[in-house]
């Protein structure tokens, strides 16, 4: 057969210049000088063979040694969660503010300071820690000082506390809140603040910052007694509880003495002259008495005339304050087993059940009749799904709305559900016998008003993290972006600005 | 397939497999009786075969077993092998 | 190092680790245990009280582990071998006794099935 064309045309055509060629995809690429090596050089091998040889024939029959892989030490026991746990509260980079007010009894009922930053004073700063009222990843480590923004909530909280304590007509109330709202809006960190006021007052501080640690099964338990053998005792827990409230309240500890014998302890070493700050260190030192002991420093710090004999010395105990940190662990079964291996409730850890029963009102005098405020927050990042709870307060918020708790409105838990009926007892809203001795309350916190937020930002850009100018337009976008001035989200918007700008 | 079936997790409520197998009158047999022929592998033994002698069919020829005490609750077919081993015969023709 | 049932353990050990570490003593039993004597199950064994080792000690010493338990173990297989039962011959044998497929995979049944079975 034979071509329709003359090959011999076209071999005669003279080649075209290689610039005019479009360039080819077989065509080698190669820099204008010194390209001889690269176009003599032998065809380069095809890159990708074919593993494992013929068909079906087992490719892994040589396997490589794995080189023993150099392993340094471990970190000691306790290190890395030393190291997680780890709170800064200073930046020595961040700019001092000058004029930066403090916490202090004139600045927390101060209506004038809102929207403002308050510094927490530097004394105050150990007591805090003791009572680990700071959280890693709060962003204390980007200021040069740790100081909260002063929000509505926290001026009501400043002048109910300044009220109990002062003399006028709030002497000596008793108000239990428990504190919700949405994630990062400053639920801990409300709690810090009613730490602060608390001890500017000369108050005496008790807090479970980690309600969860007592539910893991983390720490040693035990039966109450052996009349009571299905409450169960928790000493290292009991003994870390007096631990933290001593070292956050030694000045007022030591300076108050014992006020009547207490049955659960050592005869010899609880005298009349006995300090409670001495009291409380027995039970530090020994765990298996730690609650005893606190129990008896319980009692000590709610007497309100000393028993006979005791008489010399007695000075009025200050009023209370009480912070739990996620109270939703506390409504559901602990890790923990009873002798039949089934979970104990937490409501039968003596220790919670302690801390749960202050909601009630007291049996014949107020839960805490020296006065004082109970706060207990849920947690909205790390918290079980406890569906009693949840009815519970929306109870309480229906109650607070003026919802009778007989009209149909109220709501009630599903029967289908199986609610806990002990989580639903847990908070009593029937009158109290005390006069001065308020219901549970809930107190809903969400995000901060536009004028909050600007002086929220205007401390980043005081302490050089921001570099904007801000203005209203400004303050009211990043409001927006924050979900409506979640205080989470604002301190995250602050922080990303200046990884920008940098 | 399976030697017995005990392992299978007989249902409680059925109870033990009661097969009527022609037992002697007279216990314990006179000498020279023979043994009960049987098909029945599934049978359980049950604690009045002790002492006689059965004749269980392995699937070609029927098999002698005497029956003690250990074997009662277990079957009749677990006593008897139903496979043979494998051994290699050279054959001659190729 | 705490005794416990005659073996030394170090105090850094887990106490419901120290306890699987009997033969007889699983998951259950030993959070049995450790409920029955009010131990949390993170609980080392340098935190044990000399009480709760003595009773743990004598709840161990009533239990069948260890020896006892293997000796058990053993006459079973050997009760089977010796009245002459199909499950017998197969544990004689080294091949799968429940019925397995002996075409491939009897890898766990040459291992174990021996004549003089250790455990």
């Amino acid at each position: 057969m034979v071509s329709s064309f003359c090959w011999g045309c076209l071999t005669r055509l003279p080649p075209a210049p290689r610039a005019i060629l479009p360039p080819t995809l077989t065509a080698q690429r190669v820099a204008s000088f010194h390209s001889s090596a690269a176009l003599l050089a032998p065809p380069a091998k095809k890159q990708n063979k074919p593993v494992g040889g013929k068909f079906r024939q087992g490719n892994s029959a040589r396997m490589k040694k794995k080189k023993p892989v150099e392993r340094t030490r471990p970190p000691a026991v306790g290190e890395r969660k030393a190291l997680r746990k780890r709170i800064i509260l200073s930046n020595p980079n961040a700019l001092e503010i000058p004029g930066m007010k403090e916490v202090s009894e004139e600045t927390m009922v101060d209506a004038r300071l809102r929207g403002s930053i308050l510094g927490l004073p530097v004394p105050m700063l150990d007591q805090l820690r003791a009572v680990q009222a700071f959280k890693p990843k709060q962003g204390w480590s980007i200021f040069r000082r740790p100081g909260t923004v002063v929000r509505r909530e926290t001026l009501e909280l400043g002048r109910l506390i300044d009220g109990i304590s002062g003399e006028g007509e709030d002497k000596g109330k008793v108000v239990k809140k428990i504190v919700t709202g949405d994630r990062s809006t400053g639920k801990t960190v409300h709690l810090l603040q009613a730490m602060s006021m608390a001890f500017t007052k000369k108050w005496v501080v008790v807090t479970v910052p980690e309600p969860q640690d007592l539910v893991t099964a983390s720490t040693a338990y035990a039966p109450l007694s052996d009349e009571n053998p299905n409450v169960y005792v928790q000493p290292e827990a009991s003994a870390a509880l007096l631990s933290r409230t001593v070292a956050a309240n030694k000045q007022v500890l030591s300076g108050l003495t014992v006020s009547r014998e207490h049955a659960g302890l050592l005869k010899s070493a609880v005298k009349a002259g006995t300090t409670l700050e001495d009291l409380a260190k027995m039970g530090i030192q020994d765990p298996a008495a730690a609650w005893n002991t606190f129990q008896a420093l319980w009692t000590e710090l709610n007497a309100t005339s000393p028993a006979p004999g005791f008489e010399k010395n007695f000075k009025p105990r200050p009023p209370m304050l009480v912070t739990v940190d996620g109270i939703a662990h506390w409504m559901k079964e602990s890790k923990y087993n009873n002798v039949d291996v089934k979970p104990i409730h937490a409501h039968d850890l003596v220790f919670v059940q302690h801390f749960l029963s202050l909601l009630k009102p007291g049996p014949s005098q107020s839960s805490l009749p020296n006065g004082g405020v109970l706060l207990y927050a849920t947690s909205a990042s790390n918290s079980p799904t406890v569906y009693a709870l949840d009815v519970v307060l929306k109870q309480l918020a229906a109650r607070q709305a003026g919802v009778s708790p007989s009209s149909p409105e109220f709501p009630q838990p599903d029967p289908y559900l199986n609610a806990d009926k002990r989580v639903l007892a847990t908070i009593d809203t029937s009158k109290p016998v005390a006069p001065k001795e308020g219901i549970p309350e809930i107190q809903t916190l969400g995000g901060l008003s536009r004028e909050e937020a600007r002086g929220f930002m205007e401390y980043f850009a005081r302490s050089g993290l921001l570099r904007e100018n801000i203005t209203d337009a400004w303050v009211g976008e990043k409001w927006s972006l924050a979900g409506g001035g979640v205080v989470g989200e604002l301190e995250r918007l602050g922080r990303r600005l200046r990884v920008t700008a940098a | 397939m399976f030697a017995t079936r005990a392992l299978l997790g007989r249902s409680v409520w059925k109870g033990p497999n009661i097969v009527p197998l022609p037992l002697p009158r007279k216990l314990p047999p006179p000498p020279g009786t023979p043994p009960i022929k049987t098909q029945k592998r599934g049978a359980t033994i049950l604690p009045n075969f002790v002492g006689l002698k059965f004749s269980v069919h392995n699937g070609k020829v029927y098999q002698d077993v005497f029956i003690t005490d250990e074997m009662v609750g277990r079957k009749l077919g677990e006593f008897v092998p139903t496979r043979k081993r494998f051994t290699y015969k050279l054959s001659k023709n190729k | 190092m705490v005794f416990i049932l005659g073996v030394n353990f170090p105090e850094r050990n887990l106490v419901k680790k120290s306890l699987e570490s009997f033969f007889g003593v699983g998951n259950l039993s030993s959070t049995r245990l450790l409920a029955r004597f009010h131990i949390h199950p993170t609980c080392k064994v340098g935190e044990l009280a000399n009480k709760q080792v003595l009773d743990i000690t004598a709840a161990l010493s009533d239990m069948k582990i260890e020896n006892d338990l293997r000796r058990q173990y053993l006459d079973n297989i050997k009760r089977l071998k010796e009245t002459g039962t199909y499950r017998g011959r197969r544990h004689a044998l080294g091949l799968p006794v429940r019925g397995q497929r002996t075409r491939t995979q009897t890898k766990t049944a040459n291992k174990l099935n021996r004549m003089e079975r250790r455990v």
